[in-house]
């Protein structure tokens, strides 16, 4: 057998991540400005592959809740006709500061 | 002995306050192309049972042209178009405030029977105009009014549901 065989595994110093997502942040990065420039796009990408991820993570979750429930619908509904009385853009109410 | 008796009391009139029941409330429910046609649409009108959750204090110094209401309704329609809160123990978690949503009052009948409750639901809000509801008050003569401190057990639990902050993310729960 080799000599190299019987060697311990050298460990790496730094911690290569190709597959485990989550886990970039904790990794060490440069602190130039290209640096943090790649730090803020990798923080982007991050959010933008995981958060939609979250939405749909936690839809399921929701339509299986056990008290979730349906609305009562109306004891009745009818028709109006209505016509349009347009009377101007609405205007903040009078507030009285004194009042509070 | 417990009793449902001081949960409701007898009102007349148009004046208007947090918890007043109000029954036979109109909503109107325009459709999506509303005011983008010229003169008249038709507009659907829904019938709900009301209870009124604008603070007490800016209804009685009109501080509020329109007042938010939410539909309350026996538990027996809810269990209708609910079955599985006919299943045991369903209305006993929201009884306890665990029930995101539902709020359980005592019948204003006065009955002990639980099966008579009404339970509001706070996930639909509808706001109606002052005007009309003192009008739609003054035609119901007598009504209901929600008295303390259930009053402010129910004002507690729209304030707990209004005021949740739902997070991106959270951490693992504990097991």
């Amino acid at each position: 057998m080799p000599a190299i065989a019987t060697l311990p595994p050298t460990e790496p110093t730094v911690s290569i991540l190709y597959s485990d997502v989550p886990r970039w942040a904790d990794a060490p990065y440069a602190q130039g400005i290209e640096g943090r420039k790649v730090f803020e796009k990798a923080e982007e990408a991050y959010r933008h592959l995981n958060e939609p991820a979250e939405v749909l993570l936690l839809m399921p979750r929701e339509a299986t809740d056990e008290f979730s429930y349906e609305h009562v619908p109306p004891k009745r509904v009818f028709h109006v006709k209505t016509r349009y009385v347009y009377l101007g853009k609405g205007l903040p109410r009078p507030f009285d500061l004194d009042d509070e | 002995m417990t009793t449902t008796a001081a949960w409701w009391g007898q009102v007349e009139g148009p004046n208007l306050a947090q918890g007043d029941y109000l029954p036979t409330c109109l909503v109107p429910f325009f459709k999506p192309d509303y005011g983008t046609e010229g003169g008249s649409q038709e507009v659907p009108v829904k019938e709900y049972d009301c209870i009124v959750v604008t603070q007490s204090c800016d209804l009685e110094n009109d501080k509020a042209t329109l007042v938010a209401l939410c539909p309350i309704n026996p538990i027996s329609l809810f269990e209708k178009v609910n079955p599985k809160f006919a299943q045991k123990g369903a209305w006993e978690r929201v009884r306890q405030g665990r029930v995101e949503g539902l709020h359980l009052f005592a019948s204003p009948d006065g009955t002990h029977d639980n099966r008579n409750c009404l339970v509001a639901d706070f996930r639909e809000i509808y706001s109606l105009p002052i005007g009309y509801l003192k009008q739609h008050a003054v035609n119901l003569g007598q009504r209901w009014r929600l008295q303390s401190p259930y009053l402010e057990h129910f004002s507690q639990a729209f304030a707990r549901f209004f005021m949740r902050v739902g997070l991106p993310s959270s951490i693992p729960p504990f097991k």
